[in-house]
């Protein structure tokens, strides 16, 4: 096996032009936004013990063009009671509640997005406590659920839509969590309840579905070797990380060591994160592995891997190696940045159009300090604000202070998308909280720097959602994902972002599609969407 | 993890109810009232009477210290860390109380704890807890040469470190240094062969030197021990924070430290804190389970009868307390109840080993060679790997003559043992049985080789077995 070892670029070089204060800044603008949703736990009811475990995990949120107009709808799932779907009214940021969204009977946990059914629109796929389905989408008729009864009833978390076989058709992969006894109790060391540890709780294995194109998908998690190593899987992204040209799966999981699934190119796929350095942090712990997101942070042109974890444990940046993969956390100032705070959803683009990729991750606890019960409104316990981090050519930075609304409201932090919502270019977020309101954040970057987005697709018009768009430009090589699947139970914008700093011009496009073959395009101007259909060779605005 | 972060948010967020002078004419700080809503009663009553003895003498360090102690136990992170402050004030050479405050404020506060990890090393300079501690937090604050020096030091101070050469490797290899990465995570595994990370790291660099077989196998015994929740210790024991964790009162801090007590022998112990728990959990299953376990170790075999029969009265499907009430009656001579038992329990879980393994051997000592035979080979195609139905087999095998299947069947579980790393005893065991096969086999060399194995275990190789290692026979 050999790693795509990409070109090397001076990373520092895209550097030139930024401007001095360029740091990433998001204004809350939920409440202009209308997409109002608050997310239900349901605490306490429906004879729920007190400290139903689903509950404190969240729900996810999934930013995705249903009805192909060119901008991202928004899909929020709900834990207790009916999802929600609104659409995208812009200009700016505005949504309009859309009816059709059937009920599934689950507990609401994860959302992806992918064309299920070969129609050429966007399907939901979506994961619970409970019978997961999947939500055909029925044009302005909404979504309907899928009538086949082949998923998992137990409890799911991430999804993924990724063509694994290279079939053309997108397979699908989820993550299990654990097998919950909801009679189980748990306690602090001060005897009080609270959520189980993860670790009080065994894993399941994860899932992996094969679309057979007739509407229909197997689960062969069997056969392809995935079922043989149960855990508590969380988050999940499909990425080629080895470079043989086959998609992968890389699985966080919580407290335990996580999963490399290495595509053998026969429908196995063998485990590898213990030997290929990305199943433990770089100390040799087994962190609690929540969201997961993939960008080219050591500036080598290949996509490394940002993971999040429980308080008192690194955000973990797993840099992809020729060899391997070694933690790269405490080089980029993660050994003592956000170590206070439980991270899940997270965020990896360059926000402040410098060349350098920031970061965004949503923080919420899960277990309650000591000794605070009746201080505080039950949810407000485990409430802290996101982490904020820019990025610069070695180290990320506190960038907390210049977005109050989304570094200090402290929330119950947990699913996290970002995506261009008002067409202007750059990236803007959902983050959803448990027992909370799902917000709106608007990227109010100041910047002198330009964009790209490149959506990516395959000859029927839907999205590839294993490829890798790369452009070579005036300051050096820059890789991105074309990928929505990252996050934690979320799905975000499919399109490769770039920003692209003031005086540095796009030479050249090359995009690796999911089969691994590349293909190149024309140098498109900055400040555009472009789409790039395989085989055609030319872009489209 | 969970616990630390626990204690630093119990820290942020303020857990004092409220802070009341209970003395205050020496001076010195407050003594803090934690607020107790929805703590247990046994934890209310540990911080309190802690409380009491500090408000006796104030002026004592070691009461303040105590103080901070439990409070630490029971994750009060700032009231804690003010304790320990005034413990240290107070005596100027104890490093007791930097050491443990600094252990507060590790990832919440690196730079006060490198300062406090300073201070416990001023006042006893090999105290390899501090010294490791404050390796890792050089390391988590990216001062990478200070770090390195203060690995050395740990190395040096602690030849026993596991946390040490695990460092030290990890710099080399980034660094690309392969062999001498190696030769570090060897160390690490020969320390604590349950390392998950060290047999990682070992993967990892035998797979970047070119040698495909030992990063398989390193690969394999990573998994086996990544199967175990700890994973192995990546952290050398810290003593003084074990002696913090056994302040624990509340039902499952007791519960763990039995469980401790019991893994490292002390049944006398174990069974007391057990016994105190099933008084106030009477609906515990698994409590009664434990505790009867507890006094089966101690020879106490009406009680542990008992203490099963009350566990599956609470849990009468439960395999473990089947299995196990099943081993005492047929310790006991109680075949018929035993085997009954053993049916049950076989019904309630078919998969389950250490029913299977102690039917077969209730059936290979009366001689049902057949019946026993079955259970194992039930067991094994449940877990193929599994050491302890293997070594069953294969003794099982020898007894029954059949000694080529019983050298191959050893040998599969002397490998799997290994691979398990099982510990010397068991490992003493196989050889000793491969020994006595071989030398039916009239293979005298190879059963010599299997002989001297199981002594250099630590097995006292039987007299009538001493002649074998004599050369020359």
């Amino acid at each position: 096996m050999s790693f795509a070892t990409g070109c090397l670029v001076v990373a520092g070089a895209l550097s030139g032009g930024i401007a001095a204060a360029a740091q990433p800044r998001f204004a809350d603008v939920t409440s202009t936004a209308g997409a109002a949703f608050t997310h239900h736990t349901g605490r306490g009811g429906d004879g729920r013990p007190a400290y139903f475990m689903p509950e404190i995990m969240g729900s996810g949120v999934a930013l995705f063009d249903r009805d192909a107009d060119g901008d991202l709808d928004l899909y929020l799932v709900q834990g207790e009671g009916a999802d929600r779907f609104f659409e995208n009214r812009g200009p700016g940021i505005r949504f309009v509640e859309s009816a059709g969204i059937p009920a599934t009977g689950a507990y609401g946990m994860g959302v992806a997005a992918g064309d299920a059914d070969g129609d050429g629109d966007l399907d939901l796929f979506r994961t619970g406590y409970g019978p997961d389905a999947l939500l055909l989408n029925s044009g302005p008729d909404g979504f309907r659920v899928s009538e086949e009864e082949f998923w998992d009833d137990g409890w799911g978390a991430s999804a993924a839509f990724c063509d694994y076989d290279a079939d053309g058709r997108l397979d699908l992969f989820v993550t299990r969590y654990m097998d919950y006894d909801e009679d189980f109790r748990c306690f602090a060391a001060t005897g009080e309840e609270d959520y189980c540890n993860p670790t009080d709780v065994p894993g399941l294995p994860d899932l992996l579905y094969r679309n057979t194109g007739d509407g229909r998908f197997v689960e062969v998690g069997r056969e392809t070797g995935i079922a043989a190593l149960p855990a508590r899987g969380l988050g999940v992204v499909c990425h080629d990380f080895t470079g043989d040209g086959r998609p992968d799966f890389y699985v966080a999981n919580d407290t335990e060591a996580n999963h490399l699934w290495v595509n053998q190119g026969d429908g196995a796929f063998t485990e590898e994160a213990l030997l290929l350095g990305a199943a433990l942090s770089g100390f040799g712990r087994a962190e609690a592995g929540m969201g997961i997101e993939i960008g080219d942070l050591s500036g080598d042109g290949v996509l490394d891997i940002l993971l999040t974890h429980f308080a008192d444990e690194t955000n973990t940046v797993y840099l992809a190696e020729p060899f391997g993969f070694v933690d790269g956390s405490i080089d980029r100032g993660l050994g003592t940045l956000g170590l206070s705070t439980t991270g899940f959803g997270v965020a990896l683009a360059d926000f402040d159009l410098d060349g350098f990729l920031d970061a965004v991750i949503a923080n919420g606890r899960v277990a309650r300090p000591p000794g605070q019960s009746p201080r505080l409104p039950f949810f407000e316990q485990y409430a802290e604000g996101a982490l904020i981090l820019r990025g610069g050519s070695a180290r990320f930075a506190d960038a907390g202070a210049g977005s109050p609304d989304l570094s200090e409201a402290a929330v119950v932090g947990r699913g996290l998308a970002a995506g261009d919502l008002d067409g202007d270019g750059d990236p803007d977020l959902v983050l959803t909280a448990a027992e909370g309101p799902a917000r709106v954040f608007e990227n109010v970057s100041s910047h002198d720097g330009n964009w790209l987005l490149v959506a990516a697709r395959q000859p029927a018009g839907v999205p590839d959602h294993g490829a890798t768009v790369r452009i070579r430009t005036s300051a050096g090589i820059r890789v991105a994902r074309a990928n929505p699947g990252v996050s934690y139970l979320s799905s975000g914008d499919p399109r490769a972002y770039f920003g692209i700093p003031a005086g540095v011009t796009i030479e050249r496009l090359t995009v690796r599609w999911s089969d691994g073959s590349e293909e190149a395009f024309p140098a498109p101007a900055p400040n555009r969407v472009v789409i790039v259909v395989r085989g055609a060779g030319t872009i489209h605005d | 993890m969970t616990e630390a972060a626990a204690l630093r948010a119990g820290g942020a967020r303020g857990v004092l109810a409220a802070l009341a002078v209970l003395a205050g004419a020496c001076g010195g700080p407050e003594i803090p009232d934690v607020g107790s809503g929805g703590m247990e009663p046994a934890v209310q009553e540990a911080i309190r009477a802690a409380r009491d003895a500090l408000a006796a003498d104030r002026g004592n360090a070691a009461a303040w210290g105590r103080f901070g102690m439990v409070l630490h136990a029971h994750r009060l992170g700032a009231p804690a860390g003010l304790a320990y402050a005034e413990a240290g004030r107070l005596d100027g050479e104890d490093h007791r109380w930097p050491h443990l405050h600094a252990r507060l404020l590790e990832t919440a506060e690196p730079a006060r704890a490198l300062g406090l990890a300073d201070e416990a090393l001023r006042r006893n300079p090999r105290f390899s807890p501090a010294l490791a501690l404050r390796a890792r937090v050089l390391d988590a604050m990216g001062d990478d040469g200070a770090a390195e020096a203060a690995w050395e030091a740990l190395q040096e101070a602690a030849p026993g470190s596991v946390e040490a050469p695990l460092a030290l490797g990890r710099r080399q290899l980034l660094r690309g240094k392969l062999a001498a990465a190696r030769t570090a995570f060897e160390r690490v595994v020969e320390r604590l062969p349950s390392s998950a990370a060290g047999w990682s790291f070992l993967a990892q660099v035998s797979r970047r030197l070119g040698d495909p077989e030992g990063a398989a196998e390193a690969t394999a015994r990573a998994r086996a021990a990544a199967r175990s929740a700890s994973l192995g210790a990546t952290a050398d024991p810290d003593p003084l924070l074990i002696a913090v964790e056994d302040l624990r009162a509340d039902s499952r801090g007791r519960e763990a430290r039995a469980r401790r007590a019991a893994a490292s022998g002390d049944h006398d112990s174990a069974e007391a804190i057990y016994r105190r728990l099933v008084d106030e959990r009477p609906g515990s299953a698994d409590l009664h389970y434990n505790h009867a376990n507890a006094l089966a170790r101690l020879g106490r075999t009406e009680e542990a009868e008992t203490a099963y029969r009350t566990a599956l009265s609470r849990d009468p499907d439960s395999s473990a307390a089947m299995a196990n009430l099943a081993n005492l009656l047929a310790r006991r001579g109680r075949d018929r109840e035993a085997d009954d038992l053993y049916r049950r329990s076989i019904a309630a879980d078919p998969n389950h080993l250490p029913t299977l393994l102690g039917a077969s051997s209730l059936h290979f000592q009366r001689g049902n060679f057949r019946q026993a035979e079955r259970y194992l080979r039930d067991a094994l195609e449940h877990d193929p790997g599994h050491p302890g139905a293997l070594q069953g087999l294969g003794q099982l095998l020898a007894t029954a003559g059949r000694l080529g299947e019983a050298a191959e069947t050893l040998s599969r579980a002397l490998a799997a043992a290994r691979e398990a790393g099982a510990a010397a005893g068991q490992l003493a065991g196989i050889h000793f049985l491969l020994a006595d096969v071989e030398r039916q086999r009239g293979r005298t060399a190879q059963a010599r080789i299997h002989l001297t194995e199981a002594e250099a275990l630590g097995m006292s190789v039987p007299p009538a077995f001493r002649a074998l290692l004599e050369p020359g026979r």
